[in-house]
């Protein structure tokens, strides 16, 4: 070993570590010496400039039926060898064992701020899972280029081993991970957006810088029961908070929402409001938070019995220069809330 | 702001009446203000009860 060799720790699940196949996937995480399956196709492509200095192995079903601590065994593991760079898979299609590479690797480069890098199929789990906290190598779906994509991640593992910054996702073939650098180009924005039209006129291809977030399709669900027998709950982006924001919800660009009582009222005072959203003149709905949230009309909705119920807690947050992660990841949660709670339907209010 | 949320495919799409006053208008008298919210949200609770495959407007009548 040079003197500047890395010390990399590989992980490979059992089919790969050489262990068997599915008759093998419930056993847990072990280390053996040096590279061993897979893990030798790393240390050819690593060549003098480092040293697979021991290989984890561990079972899919292991690492899959209890990811947190399967995680953790094979951290400590790995923290034993005092690495400079770990190496997970590469994972292909292989679901399971995606999963593992991206969580083992998010722990390493957390715990032990060492870098850590994996390599997968871009329809593997671990890809939409991890892809935001790790590295990860686009392979293709098989193993039948090993030694090509375990040079790939090598060539990522050492390029952050070495402090460097990676080239663009595109350029070094790996999962973008939704983080924006600055760069310095020759051109400015109206000649750039020029050159791309006139691309587009003549049929020749070019890529966008700003690419779109792609929304999915998201089925429309049918309302099981009638109104009379609904329980309707009411949600808003436009920022009701009470008084003193509670909660702390953000301006803008927020990660937090409110779930505020509004049992026994039959409207909402404005006195006990607030609203910090950003992104519009919040005074009208400060003078009368029923301009946002509509309490009022849906209490007595209940009462004359044109609905079932009005659900007592209202949900809130700011909907403005919020990420598209943090928008899903809290309708996600305030949808398993409502849906707990025996909550039929949402009139979500925006602005 | 109802293309952009047939844009990121919310289904079922009420107007409101505006974004600094979605459920209501200043401009209003107390009485008309609140018979508007109630117009909206009734429009809400046929929208929730109408099957619909694709981001939905159900627009003013």
């Amino acid at each position: 070993m040079t003197k500047d060799a890395r010390r990399v720790v590989c992980y490979v699940n059992q089919f790969f570590g050489t262990l068997g196949g599915e008759e093998k996937a419930g056993v847990g995480p072990q280390i053996v010496d040096g590279a061993v399956g897979a893990a030798r196709a790393v240390q050819q492509a690593l060549g003098d400039a480092g040293t697979v200095v021991a290989t984890v192995i561990c079972g899919d079903n292991y690492a899959a039926e209890q990811p947190e601590r399967a995680v953790a065994e094979m951290l400590a593991l790995v923290t034993a060898q005092r690495p400079d760079l770990v190496i997970a898979g590469p994972a292909f299609l292989a679901g399971r064992y995606g999963v593992a590479c991206g969580a083992l690797c998010a722990a390493v480069q957390a715990t032990l701020q060492i870098p850590a890098v994996t390599g997968m199929h871009a329809e593997n789990p671990g890809v939409d899972l991890y892809r935001r906290q790790v590295y990860i190598v686009q392979t293709g779906g098989e193993a039948v280029r090993m030694l090509d994509d375990a040079r790939r991640l090598v060539t990522l593992g050492l390029t952050l081993a070495r402090g460097e910054a990676p080239g663009a996702p595109a350029a070094d073939g790996y999962f973008a991970r939704g983080v924006t650098h600055n760069v310095v180009v020759a051109t400015n924005a109206a000649e750039r957006a020029t050159a791309m039209l006139l691309d587009k006129l003549a049929g020749r291809p070019f890529a966008s810088e700003v690419p779109l977030p792609d929304f999915p399709n998201v089925p429309a669900p049918r309302l099981i029961k009638t109104l009379e027998g609904a329980t309707i709950a009411l949600v808003t982006d436009g920022g009701l908070v009470p008084k003193g924001n509670p909660d702390g919800i953000e301006p803008l660009n927020a990660t937090r929402y409110g779930a505020y009582s509004i049992e026994g009222k039959a409207g909402l005072d404005a006195a006990l409001y607030d609203n910090p959203h950003r992104g519009y003149d919040t005074s009208f709905v400060k003078q009368d938070p029923h301009r946002l949230v509509p309490v009022d009309v849906v209490r007595e909705l209940e009462q004359r019995g044109a609905i079932g119920k009005l659900h007592e807690t209202v949900y809130s947050t700011v909907g403005v220069a919020t990420t598209l992660a943090h928008s899903a990841r809290m309708g996600r949660e305030i949808a398993e809330k409502l849906r707990a709670a025996g909550v039929d339907a949402v009139i979500l209010t925006s602005t | 702001m109802t293309p952009v949320a047939v844009m990121v495919g919310a289904n079922r799409i009420v107007p409101a009446a505006g974004i600094i006053h979605p459920l209501g208008n200043a401009d209003l008298s107390l009485e008309d203000e609140k018979a508007l919210r109630r117009r909206i949200v009734e429009r809400a609770l046929v929208a929730l009860t109408t099957e619909v495959t694709r981001p939905t407007v159900f627009a003013n009548e």
